[in-house]
């Protein structure tokens, strides 16, 4: 009873926002009281992982490897933290400024059951469970991808869906050969049984398929070509979300499946992932130059720092995986901040295309200070967010000798303020370029409530802790590193072979 | 029955992933359920599957339970028999209000939201 509350609580709540599916106002209400609710105990769960380092409950009292496990060790905690926080600040901007229509479709419930897939698959200890919680994530953002049904959501709607799909299947296949090959599906049950055959070359296919799934979901290199065709087309409220939170989503499962099950592979499957996540770092950052709609820059953006999260799990050393760790922490909040900056220009002045804003500056200085810092939270500037994670990155690349990923990840990062200095030029320094051909394209400004900017300074605000924190924050991702690179501690703790024995009594042959 | 079972698996996927590749999005749709299935029969395959032998313990002898067929399989793919029918039900609304709204059931010309580098 200790850990489902995590998933329980968005779910119940999702359920309770159905009764009241044509009340507008308690729906918004119920949804912000559930995901402060859901914060509230992820701080306790949090809390309760430092004390005790790995929290373990066996759903319907089967102990593992033979039920489903439910797993909190460091790394799930703070990416539950993460999901919550996001998701409390979009839901104060969704208040604010999506319109009656997405929230006359569901969009709250559909909000809450994403939240609780979201949670399902940061705790989740069970390689099918963990299959589950990904289609739980699925529906969800499909739904909320398409339920507005405008032509260019609908055309990305189905370049998502069909991607999507395609991963899913393959993960399910994988999951299932994997079970024909070990009999278990208990993660670290699997990593014990993998660590014995870890020659084998079935293993190895496995992996990789497993990786392929992941990678899609994560937009790496040869596959992210659904990211930027969709996710610039949902409302800001949906986009925020899905830029911030589901690309970790694959990322996470990369490291809890491919470098706790699945470790050590091949050295040439390693060298292939370094080359393949630098090719995404740089790909992601020219496709990001060259745009001009602020919500498919900060798309092509989201794609290269997959990469530099990417590259932190491929060169294998505790340091590069705090520093993935940390990178998708810190991404989260910063990229959702910039998405509903991006929202707010929208509704105040009218479009996303950055060409057509200018002068924000002088009309508004608020939006244009939050923009900044984030902006340097994202290029990683010191004292930011950004820098930590920059560093560490750097840190493992030197001692690991990889010396073209560090000059990559230097240059990409200059190229990241590159498209960041664009935006700002663009957006907020330069004065608007024609009033007259504005007008006649219908651009109409709107009064913005100042309770606008709360969502963004939260998500700010979380990148600024970081920042300052970066100690704390660089000690802890280094502790949640070792729990997934030294394994023992979390088999030691899922399966406790006392219960082990009990359980399996009576397959004993008399 | 075991090779007529990997020929029949390796069939599915072929025509799935054809149909996928297709230009209309409703093959679309065709291939991904084929695709689903599939995986699937994969997964049921993949666990132990003997003929006449139902997994049902009798008297707690087990001495022979590596000869029985794995019932956890069968229900793993029921889990995922049910999802894949849920989201191809919801491709089907997807493509219809799609086919609605754009006008068209050509995949190659949903070109509007692609980045234009």
């Amino acid at each position: 009873m200790l850990i489902t509350p995590l998933i329980c609580i968005p779910l119940l709540g999702a359920a309770v926002t159905l009764i009241f599916y044509k009340e507008k106002n308690i729906q918004q209400w119920i949804s912000s009281i559930t995901i402060a609710v859901h914060l509230f105990y992820a701080f306790a769960i949090f809390n309760m992982v430092q004390v005790q380092n790995i929290l373990v409950e066996y759903l319907g009292g089967w102990a593992a490897p033979v039920g489903i496990t439910l797993v909190v060790d460091k790394l799930s905690a703070l990416m539950v933290i993460m999901t919550s926080i996001v998701m409390l600040a979009v839901n104060i901007y969704s208040r604010l400024a999506t319109d009656a229509k997405l929230e006359s479709q569901g969009y709250f419930p559909v909000v809450l059951a994403l939240l609780a897939g979201l949670s399902g698959t940061f705790v989740t200890g069970d390689l099918f469970n963990l299959y589950v919680w990904f289609e739980v994530i699925l529906m969800s953002s499909f739904v909320l991808l398409s339920v507005k049904g405008s032509r260019e959501q609908l055309e990305g709607g189905i370049k998502y869906v069909a991607l999507n799909l395609f991963s899913s299947v393959i993960f399910l296949c994988a999951a299932g050969l994997i079970y024909g090959l070990f009999g278990t599906l208990n993660l670290a049950d699997l990593s014990v049984k993998v660590a014995e055959n870890i020659e084998d070359p079935r293993v190895h296919t496995f992996a990789l398929m497993l990786w392929i799934a992941f990678a899609i979901k994560a937009a790496i290199f040869p596959f992210y070509s659904w990211l930027p065709s969709s996710y610039h087309t949902p409302p800001i409220a949906v986009g925020a979300i899905f830029a911030g939170l589901l690309t970790k989503v694959g990322i996470y499962s990369m490291i809890r499946v491919f470098l706790f099950v699945f470790n050590p592979l091949p050295d040439w499957i390693y060298t292939l992932l370094i080359v393949i996540s630098l090719i995404t770092m740089v790909s992601g950052v020219l496709g990001a130059y060259v745009q001009t709609d602020f919500r498919r820059i900060l798309a092509f953006s989201s794609v290269s720092q997959v990469g530099f999260m990417m590259l932190g799990i491929s060169l294998r050393t505790d340091w590069a995986l705090a520093a993935t760790i940390l990178f998708i922490f810190h991404h989260a909040f910063v990229k959702s901040g910039l998405f509903i900056t991006a929202g707010i220009c929208e509704y105040a002045y009218g479009t996303f295309d950055i060409r057509k804003l200018g002068g924000v500056l002088e009309k508004d200085v608020f939006i244009s200070i939050i923009f900044f810092m984030l902006g340097l939270c994202l290029v990683g500037v010191p004292f930011s967010s950004g820098f930590l994670v920059k560093i560490l990155l750097i840190k493992a690349a030197i001692e690991t000798s990889s010396w073209v990923s560090t000059g990559v990840i230097i240059m990409v990062s200059f190229m990241t303020l590159l498209y960041t200095v664009k935006i700002w030029t663009e957006v907020f320094w330069n004065a608007l370029p024609d009033e007259e051909e504005l007008k006649a394209e219908k651009i109409k400004e709107r009064e913005m409530s100042s309770m606008m900017y709360i969502p963004a300074a939260i998500l700010l605000l979380a990148g600024i802790i970081i920042g300052l924190n970066s100690n704390y924050f660089a000690e802890y991702g280094r502790e949640a590193a070792k729990n997934i690179y030294y394994k023992s501690d979390y088999i030691n703790s899922v399966l406790d072979t006392s219960k082990y024995k009990k359980d399996y009594n009576f397959l004993e042959a008399k | 029955m075991e090779l007529l079972f990997a020929l029949m698996i390796g069939v599915l996927f072929s025509l799935g992933l054809y149909m996928m590749l297709r230009r209309s999005i409703v093959k679309l749709i065709i291939g991904i359920s084929l695709i689903g299935n599939a995986g699937n029969l994969l997964v049921f395959f993949a666990g132990n599957m003997v003929r006449g032998k139902p997994p049902i313990l009798k008297d707690n002898l087990v001495s022979d339970i590596y000869s029985l067929s794995d019932p956890l399989t069968q229900s793993l793919i029921l889990t995922a028999i049910v999802i894949s029918f849920g989201v191809t039900s919801f491709g089907a609304v997807l493509i219809n209000k799609a086919y609605d709204v754009l006008n068209t059931d050509d995949v190659d010309t949903l070109t509007e939201t692609d980045s234009s580098c």
